[in-house]
């Protein structure tokens, strides 16, 4: 995934975006760290509730919010997508959703659903966080990149609103709206292009 | 919830199907409160395309509507050095990690301090239906 920001943020380099960059690796390699948790206590998931388990579901949360671009971890998707050409938007903003939610869902739904108390308020908390930040941010822009930079910040809230539900359909709407939302965004992305 | 999900959904019926989904599935697990929240706050973000289609047109340039063209970033972006946004990024994660002991606040917003409003099925039966697609 590193190397598709690799590929956007060069196309377009200058110093202002090598510092951008400089910070988007470090911080997304921090956020990796705390990934190594889920590893080390996925044997002991099955067999009782300790706070070693629950470190470890908040801190996977984390990574993967991180990486989605939710509040409060938001700030470094603006930056990014700012210094993105644009032919390599669509692969930065949309890849990641594609990758990670899948596997979050995975996670979440086939292998931690017993503990669904601790991870669907948090998703809920973060979810209306990362809704109301991106809607709000909107209002305060006028630069194309960063309306659009807001705006999957809002549909990344969606979603993660969407998987804090548990239902029966929960699965399906979710897939239905990452769908829809990538036909939608290429379908913006084109007509940029085109201009 | 259709007027909610026409609103917010500013392309004709993809997106209307997005939203309605959306607020069918918070409108049965957290309330019609919810609902409406999240739904005005998606109208406000609906805004986007407006903004969007307003970029790809062009400004209708008036001595009353004259902008920089250079413009900073929102205050929402904090504009600050390296260290300070490392030791911030810490504290975002010490504070949300909080929300996990402390989500009793959620109930306030709801009555019978219970969000699940459709639930004829208990939650246990719903996880077994999701894992073994019974």
């Amino acid at each position: 995934m590193a190397s598709f920001y690799i590929l956007g943020v060069t196309m377009y380099l200058s110093w202002s975006n090598f510092n951008t960059n400089l910070s988007y690796f470090t911080f997304n390699e921090l956020s990796e760290y705390s990934n190594v948790n889920i590893t080390s206590s996925n044997s002991k998931i099955y067999g009782y509730l300790n706070i070693e388990l629950v470190f470890s579901i908040f801190f996977f949360l984390i990574y993967f919010l991180f990486k989605l671009g939710s509040a409060p971890f938001y700030t470094w998707v603006v930056d990014v997508y700012n210094s993105c050409s644009t032919g390599v938007l669509f692969l930065v903003s949309v890849l990641p959703k594609l990758i990670y939610f899948p596997i979050l869902i995975f996670l979440l739904f086939f292998n931690f659903i017993i503990f669904y108390v601790y991870w669907s308020n948090l998703l809920f908390i973060f979810g209306l966080m990362t809704v109301f930040v991106g809607s709000m941010g909107i209002l305060l822009t006028d630069k194309l990149k960063e309306i659009y930079s807001w705006s999957s910040i809002l549909h990344t809230g969606n979603i993660l609103l969407i998987l804090s539900c548990i239902s029966l359909n929960t699965l399906s709407f979710c897939f239905f709206y990452l769908i829809s939302y990538t036909i939608l965004s290429f379908g913006f992305l084109c007509i940029i292009m085109s201009l | 919830m259709i007027m909610l999900s026409s609103a917010a959904g500013f392309t004709p019926m993809l997106s209307f199907f997005m939203k309605f989904s959306l607020f069918s599935i918070i409108s049965l697990n957290y309330g019609i409160i919810f609902a409406i929240i999240i739904g005005v706050l998606n109208i406000i973000g609906s805004v986007a395309y407006l903004k969007m289609l307003r970029n790809l047109i062009g400004y209708n340039i008036t001595p009353f509507s004259f902008r920089k063209k250079t413009k900073p970033y929102s205050p929402l972006v904090l504009d600050i050095d390296y260290n300070t946004g490392l030791i911030l990024n810490i504290l975002c994660v010490i504070v949300c990690f909080g929300f996990l002991f402390y989500n009793e606040f959620l109930y306030f917003f709801s009555y019978n301090n219970n969000f699940a409003y459709m639930d004829t099925l208990s939650t246990q039966q719903i996880y077994i239906r999701i894992l073994y697609n019974e």
